[in-house]
């Protein structure tokens, strides 16, 4: 454990980060602490969201601020696994096969509009997601650390998606959505200059090294039995509402781990380290959502009646 | 002289439950209070109640007063006097509506609460069956519910929560008010009970018999009396339940001889003849307020009052006419034993005197024809018999609703209508006999009784008057309605009722098992809860090995038994309930209950932090100790040494410390 003084500079060292993404990202502080939170929980962020509300600023600012190296990948319905893990080639030359990287050796991947393209592609990345290497020819390539996969979903009701069936909507730690700006927000960004040269000038404020300490740290955050308690009241209830009828599925013990560890990067970030039923709460909705109805916009009212619900302990 | 602060106002939503709780405590009374009284007395709460009414029409008490007096006075009209049972209860009736119409405060609120209890209690002077019993269940919670909010001072609580701890608190109650009245001494004849205050009409049979008196008894299903036999049980023709015994003729009705002119005896006459295994029963029987007993035809023994085995006492007298006449008021439900002969006839101890000739001018017709039958038949028996053949076999009628008589009764029964119930007939048996100069008077009682498990309820529906004949110094049993129906004697009254046609609901098997079961219950009631006297009691502390316990042994016994009912269950039970909730969870439950009292309650869900947040918002003096107590909370209860006993001994500790500033506040 850190002394008291060491935890209060890291602390303090993160609300710098959150204030310098703030001002890259106007007006979206929760989703903001959020974001960091699912990095600090060491998951992966779903974006669902209309395009143009700014998430592919958000990612690239996390990249930026935290000094992280970043990759693209527009997601089509003509999209292989190889055009994202990479593939071997023959060299002539030294007649033997070669990988070839993909855009998925890094450490910020920004997934764009994953639900475009066809399952097998995206089961591609997910097992990069959740095994931290990918496999090709036999061999297996490990990913650096940390891997942090910032995916944007467009809403299923359009055409020409791909739904991420249940079990992979599972692994992504955080759902969240931007949404449209608020109005004063809106002026900062009409106003202002380019968000694209903004990022771009940024200096990174923390470094890789950082970013693996917090991780560790946040993993040490107390969960008292009250809040376990309280946790798994929770995780029952869905499986009650569920049972009713009022949400697809109810939520599983990964998810309910993917709770605890989003709550302690969320008291983390506050500047805590004890999970209060507060942090929970706080997140509740980021994780649950999605996974019970499969969109977060479905599966927010589901959420936010459980919390009536359910009492603190 | 100083006045007191004024006590605070009532929210409405307590004005209306109070305004149920007076109405609820009312209904019972409506049964017994005249019509006059019941109507102002609800309306007066009604009027309250409803919102758009009261607003409009609210009374200064420049005109409640008057309206006070004049109900007053209209009560003391009504009865003739204001210091008895009834008019007070008819008063208080009234004034409960009146309180209610201007309790406006919470110190008006908790007298209008304890008056209702109060009034609720009276209902019990008339009737003291299960269903009263009862009907006072609803009335009682409403109590506990209006005085616990009252208590609460309308604070914003759930009125659910509110229903479910007066519910709670009266079932752990319960066990307690059970002991309290089977340990509390009781009273050995309470003066209410008494119904010298008048107005207490009990259907039964009374002093004199008159042409339809009984035959109006025969349409009551009430339960008269209910028998245990001890031994056989007799056969139905064999069940004459001696009651009045009536020698007085006025040419109308007959009635009960003064007493003066009797002896009575306090020892059995062996005048049955050898008393040799008698019948022995036991009855027990409601408040009659009659001062005579029954007893099978015919007593052979004093009957003794029964309460356990060791408590025996003769509680009547028998008279030369075997009228057992009693020695204690039956002011409340009795019951003793008794020992018969079944017979007919009984030799007399005397030669019956000019009384029992006795007749009037008038009845011409009556009289001529007993001369005439007299001027026939020598012999007294075979005269007797002659009646009888002729109310076999002329066209007489025995009917439950027999014409009003026109002119001399006995002659317009006998000649023109022909038809009656038995009092007609014991009635005109007798004027004949005693117009042919033998002597003879009526007996009335009960004929008959329905087996109902082990015992035998008799009802006033099976009223019965017969007649007796002084023959060869022998008093002997006619039963003139037995030649005209004689179903009636073999079957007894419902055989008859179901030709009559009325009450045919009755009589179905459905509704007669039904009734039975409902007997039994009844039953029970009466000997084990209405009949749990002072004499019971007594035998209970004897049962426990106690002798005549004095107060202070009665006091601490009722104080250990509540002491291990509050030990043993009511305390467990409330400990069951916080199981998993350390000290700091329990300092905080205490906090949010005290500011659920000042009327801010903690949401379901809503999380420390929020609550305070929202505390300090409504209440800013208290910013500084609400933070303190919610960080030892989160420390004590969501810290990284929370389940360690001193850790948290520690914090809530801290806790306490904040609570206390927070009440000196």
């Amino acid at each position: 454990m850190l002394s008291g003084q060491q935890s209060q500079s890291h602390h303090d060292h993160i609300g710098d980060v959150i204030a310098q993404l703030e001002h890259l990202v106007v007006g979206k502080t929760t989703q903001i602490k959020l974001s960091v939170a699912t990095l600090l929980a060491q998951g992966h962020l779903l974006l669902e969201d209309l395009p143009g509300v700014g998430k592919t600023t958000l990612a690239r600012a996390l990249a930026a601020t935290l000094g992280f190296n970043w990759n693209r990948v527009q997601f089509t319905s003509d999209l292989l696994p190889a055009d994202i893990t990479g593939l071997s080639i023959f060299d002539v030359s030294s007649q033997e096969f070669r990988f070839h990287a993909g855009p998925v050796f890094t450490s910020l991947l920004l997934a764009d509009e994953i639900n475009r393209a066809p399952p097998k592609t995206q089961s591609a990345l997910l097992e990069a997601m959740e095994e931290s290497q990918v496999t090709i020819d036999g061999n297996s390539y490990s990913l650096e650390q940390p891997f942090f996969v910032v995916a944007t979903q467009n809403p299923t009701e359009q055409l020409g998606v791909y739904p991420l069936p249940e079990s992979q909507l599972d692994r992504f730690l955080c759902c969240i959505e931007l949404g449209y700006p608020n109005s004063d927000a809106e002026r900062v960004l009409l106003t202002g200059g380019d968000r694209r040269q903004m990022v771009d000038d940024t200096a990174a404020i923390a470094t890789l090294d950082d970013v693996r300490l917090w991780q560790a740290l946040t993993s040490q955050v107390t969960t008292s039995s009250a809040v376990l308690d309280y946790t798994q009241a929770l995780l029952q209830t869905t499986r009650n509402m569920a049972g009713q009828g009022a949400c697809a599925n109810g939520l599983s013990p990964r998810a309910g781990l993917s709770l605890l560890s989003m709550s302690r990067a969320w008291a983390f970030i506050h500047g805590r380290n004890l999970v209060l039923p507060d942090d929970v709460q706080a997140v509740f909705t980021s994780v649950a959502a999605h996974r019970l109805t499969g969109s977060l916009k479905r599966g927010a009212p589901v959420t936010r009646e459980i919390l009536n619900l359910v009492d603190v302990a | 002289m100083k006045r007191a602060v004024p006590s605070p106002k009532i929210s409405e939503s307590t004005r209306r439950l109070l305004g149920i709780t007076v109405l609820l405590t009312q209904l019972p009374l409506l049964l017994h209070l005249p019509l006059w009284i019941c109507l102002p007395g609800t309306l007066l709460v009604l009027w309250r109640i409803v919102p758009s009414l009261h607003r409009t029409l609210a009374l200064p008490p420049l005109i409640m007063t008057p309206l006070v007096l004049i109900g007053a006075l209209a009560i003391v009209m009504h009865y003739g006097q204001i210091f008895n049972r009834d008019p007070c209860v008819a008063f208080l009736f009234l004034l409960v509506g009146f309180k209610y119409l201007e309790s406006n405060s919470r110190h008006d609120a908790s007298l209008l609460v304890v008056l209702s209890a109060f009034l609720l209690m009276t209902q019990f002077f008339y009737w003291q069956s299960i269903a009263a019993a009862l009907a006072s269940i609803p009335a009682i919670f409403f109590i506990g519910l209006s005085l616990f909010t009252l208590q609460r001072a309308n604070a914003e609580t759930d009125p659910r929560f509110m229903v479910n701890i007066t519910a709670k608190l009266l079932l752990q109650a319960i066990p307690i008010a059970m002991l309290l009245f089977v340990a509390v001494p009781r009273v050995t004849s309470p003066g209410w009970g008494d119904g010298s205050g008048g107005g207490s009409a009990t259907t039964g049979l009374s002093a004199s018999m008159s042409p339809g008196s009984i035959s109006e008894l025969s349409k009551s299903d009430e339960v008269a009396f209910r028998v245990e036999f001890q031994g056989r049980t007799p056969a139905q023709h064999e069940l004459y339940w001696r009651g009045p015994v009536m020698s007085g003729f006025d040419g109308h009705s007959w009635f009960i001889l003064p007493r003066a002119k009797h002896k009575t005896f306090t020892q059995t006459q062996s005048s049955v003849g050898v008393v040799s295994n008698p019948l022995r029963y036991t009855v027990t029987m409601a408040a009659t307020h009659n001062p005579w007993l029954l007893a099978l035809d015919a007593p052979a023994s004093l009957p003794v009052r029964t309460a356990g085995d060791n408590i025996r006492e003769t509680i009547a007298t028998i008279t030369e006419e075997k009228q057992l006449d009693t020695l204690v008021k039956l002011n409340r439900a009795i019951r003793y034993s008794a020992e018969s002969v079944i017979t007919d006839r009984f030799f007399a101890n005397a030669t019956p005197g000019a009384e029992y000739l006795l007749t009037t001018e008038k009845n011409p017709r009556a009289t001529k024809l007993a001369q005439q039958l007299r001027s026939e038949f020598e012999d007294d028996a075979v005269l007797a018999n002659q009646i009888l053949q002729m109310f076999n076999q002329q066209s007489y009628n025995y009917t439950l609703s027999p014409p009003q008589p026109k002119g001399d009764a006995i002659d317009d029964f006998l000649f023109n209508s022909k038809s009656g119930f038995c009092e007609h007939y014991s009635g005109s048996f007798v004027f004949l006999l005693r117009a042919a100069g033998i002597p003879a008077r009526v007996v009335t009682g009960y004929q008959g009784g329905e087996v109902n498990d082990n015992y035998m309820i008799v009802r006033q529906s099976d009223a019965h008057a017969w007649s007796e004949a002084y023959i060869d110094g022998q008093w002997i049993r006619f039963d003139p309605t037995a030649f005209v129906a004689p179903e009636r004697i073999q079957q007894g009254i419902g055989e008859v009722l179901r030709n009559e046609g009325s009450n045919a609901i009755s009589q179905l098997p459905i509704v007669k098992s039904l009734q039975l079961g409902w007997d039994k219950i009844n039953y029970r009631w009466q000997s084990m809860v209405i009949g749990f006297d002072a004499k019971s009691q007594s035998k209970m502390w004897q049962k426990l090995g106690l002798q005549k316990p004095g107060a202070l042994t009665i006091v601490l016994l009722i104080l250990a038994v509540v002491l291990i009912w509050v030990s043993l269950i009511v305390a467990p039970w409330s400990l069951l309930r916080r199981d998993r909730s350390d000290l700091c969870q329990q300092q905080w439950e205490k906090l949010c209950r005290s500011f659920e009292k000042r009327g801010l309650k903690r949401n379901n869900g809503e999380t420390a932090e929020a609550y305070v947040n929202r505390l300090t918002h409504r209440w800013p003096i208290h910013k500084s100790p609400l933070t303190t107590l919610l960080g030892a909370y989160h420390a004590g209860h969501y810290g990284s040494n929370a389940d360690d006993t001193n850790t948290q001994k520690h914090y809530a500790g801290l806790m306490r410390e904040a609570r206390k500033q927070l009440s000196r506040q």
